[in-house]
């Protein structure tokens, strides 16, 4: 079985500029592999994340994500792999404000009829499968009606958690999604996050700042070991 | 359907800043239509003021002289036509009907015309509308007059009113008719012409009051008018005429014979194409009343960018999340362009309602007030292309932030820098 993310020799380059903003020789996360990236700003881990997502063009060298060489992928093919097969989590505003929890978690299924097939076949419907999630992360079911800007940040954060899972995706990228949260949700969140990951079977790539996280995760990374671009210390 | 629906739901989200901002279109549109009306349906009034006349003819001067004391009643003739002239030129067989004008009297500032019952028959303005009596009849006896919607409004004169009349054109004047006074017997209609600001008697009342004057003083000692005795009043000269031909086509021969007259200097004008000569003066004003409505289409496009542009980070959110659930680039950029064109679209709809209400109520104050006689119709052909273009610009602009967050999208990524 391939892995979930697989990169040799990566480089990127931003346009117009002569050094390479990221430069990897090898990096790979397995299927259902739990992974912490460990980096500062401007250590390249956006560019990193925004690569494997499919949002930006041009890499040198090989990057396959779930199979697929993302440099021999059309615009939009990279957008229906993301849409049917990886879950994003930001750092915060994760949610439409003009939609309930429910609509927000089932927003998925709605862009892809893949994840709302996959949603239907594991729980019978896209409500249940978003009432399953929410159970597992520790969310009640009576806020499901409610406009998410009733939310507290640990609720919303748990909301995006349960959208970015919805649908069975192969890989969720989790882009510093505790650092508005204080320790103790933060804790929690965590806990939630990688249970309900490891239940499932989803290779998880979980990029923070924050070195306390790291007693959680399998596999620890620094990027700034695994970024040999000299470019990002003279940021 | 998916997007139209969460398109939607955004709209509603921000319902308060997206009504704001086609609101302030809206009444763009409505004052731009508006400014636009009364310019168009003004001028239109304007060359309209006096129709169904082919000939106005009067003592040789320059045609706008000519058509401005005899139709606008302002300025005087420097010279009059005589009596015998006008009568033989309106046996002309070419002639079908003609009627006589006598200038030179007023009342409060307001111009009296002596002319003939035929006046109220032939004066036509607008499409070829005639002159209507609001209340009352023609004038029948000697010191019977008939006054304009306006004469009445301003000086609130009913049926029955006595007034007498003063010599010359001013608002004071020191020769007065005062010991002839007439009775209002007619009120016409509003019009939005100068008809409107005048009061009109018969050529034997004209003639009666001047009895024993001369060149605009009273004789010492000159026997005035009085009923008792049976004064023989004829009429020895008239200001001007107006002339209608059996067919337009003898419109140019006519004006020919009289501009050639030779007993004495005349002039005859074809009152239509002077109107347009006139207007074409006051292009200033015209030009005018378009840059205001200019100005006011551009501040509503304006408006419509601030709020575009003040609601951009939000959106930026917004666009980048929906990136990350897979939404193609094109759709989040459709999205914005699309909502722009749509408050353009809500807001110009709404401004041409609201460009109808405002008309209907401000139509009667307008000729009332201002003899504008607006003419509530469909829009203009052109108007609707204005329109057209008005919602694709609106949606350019409203693209033009948006292509901005599009391209910092595709540039961050999905992570925001807020």
């Amino acid at each position: 079985m391939q892995n979930a993310i697989e990169m040799t020799n990566l480089s990127f380059s931003w346009p117009g500029s002569q050094s390479p903003a990221l430069q990897v020789e090898s990096f790979a996360v397995a299927r259902s592999e739990r992974v912490f990236l460990r980096g500062q700003s401007g250590s390249g881990k956006s560019t990193l994340l925004n690569l494997v997502a499919g949002v930006l063009d041009g890499h040198q060298g090989a990057l396959h994500v779930l199979g697929h060489e993302l440099a021999n992928m059309r615009p939009a093919q990279r957008d229906k792999l993301r849409a049917e097969h990886i879950g994003y989590i930001f750092q915060q505003f994760n949610l439409l404000p003009y939609l309930s929890v429910l609509d927000n978690t089932t927003l998925a299924c709605r862009l892809s009829n893949t994840r709302r097939q996959r949603a239907c076949a594991a729980n019978g419907s896209v409500e249940k499968a978003a009432f399953a999630l929410m159970d597992e992360l520790g969310l009640e079911r009576s806020l499901a009606k409610k406009p998410v800007t009733a939310l507290s940040i640990g609720q919303q954060q748990r909301v995006a958690a349960a959208r970015a899972l919805i649908g069975g995706p192969d890989l969720i990228i989790a882009d510093e999604p505790t650092s508005a949260l204080d320790t103790e949700h933060r804790q929690k969140f965590i806990e939630q996050l990688l249970a309900t990951c490891a239940d499932r079977q989803v290779a998880l790539l979980f990029v923070s700042h924050d070195p306390g996280l790291r007693q959680y995760f399998d596999r620890v990374v620094d990027m700034n070991e695994l970024n040999r671009s000299n470019s990002h210390v003279l940021d | 359907m998916f997007w139209i629906e969460l398109a939607f739901k955004s709209l509603l989200n921000r319902r308060l800043t997206v009504m704001l901002t086609a609101l302030s279109i809206a009444f763009s549109v409505a004052l731009f239509l508006s400014v636009e009306k009364i310019r168009t349906d003004t001028k239109d009034n304007f060359s309209r003021t006096l129709t169904g006349t082919d000939l106005v003819v009067g003592a040789r001067s320059g045609s706008l002289n000519l058509l401005l004391y005899s139709v606008f009643r302002i300025g005087d003739a420097s010279n009059n036509m005589s009596w015998e002239s006008y009568q033989e030129l309106s046996a002309d067989p070419a002639v079908a009907w003609s009627v006589p004008i006598s200038l030179g009297d007023s009342h409060k500032g307001y111009r009296v015309i002596g002319t003939t019952k035929a006046y109220f028959d032939h004066y036509q303005y607008g499409r070829e509308q005639n002159l209507a009596f609001k209340e009352g009849q023609s004038f029948d006896q000697l010191f019977d007059v008939v006054i304009g919607s306006e004469v009445a409004r301003a000086l609130g004169y009913p049926l029955n009113q006595q007034l007498s009349l003063v010599h010359g054109t001013g608002a004071v004047s020191f020769s007065k008719h005062d010991d002839l006074p007439f009775k209002v017997v007619g009120i016409l209609a509003a019009t939005g012409t100068p008809v409107d600001r005048s009061l009109h008697v018969s050529l034997q009342a004209i003639e009666a009051i001047h009895l024993g004057w001369k060149d605009g003083v009273r004789l010492q000692g000159a026997e005035g008018f009085s009923p008792e005795k049976n004064q023989k009043l004829q009429t020895e000269t008239i200001t001007a005429a107006l002339i209608g031909m059996t067919s337009r086509l003898k419109t140019f021969n006519f004006q020919r014979k009289v501009n050639d007259y030779t007993d004495e200097p005349l002039s005859a004008i074809i009152p239509g194409a002077t109107l347009q000569e006139l207007w074409s003066m006051l292009r200033v004003l015209e030009s005018t009343l378009l840059s205001i409505s200019a100005l006011v289409m551009v501040s509503g496009l304006l408006g419509l960018l601030t709020v575009v542009l003040a609601g951009l980070n939000e959106r930026r959110r917004e666009m980048a999340l929906l990136r990350a659930l897979g939404a193609p680039a094109k759709h989040v950029f459709s999205l914005l362009c699309g909502e722009a064109g749509l408050i353009a679209l809500v807001g110009v709809v709404v401004g041409v309602c609201l460009h109808y209400g405002l008309m209907v109520a401000l139509a009667p104050a307008l000729l009332d007030r201002f003899g504008v006689l607006l003419n509530i119709s469909m829009l203009a052909p052109y108007l609707f292309l204005w329109l057209g273009l008005y919602v694709l610009l609106a949606a350019f602009l409203g693209a033009l932030p948006a292509l901005r967050v599009y391209r910092q999208t595709l540039n961050d990524g999905l992570s925001q820098r807020i």
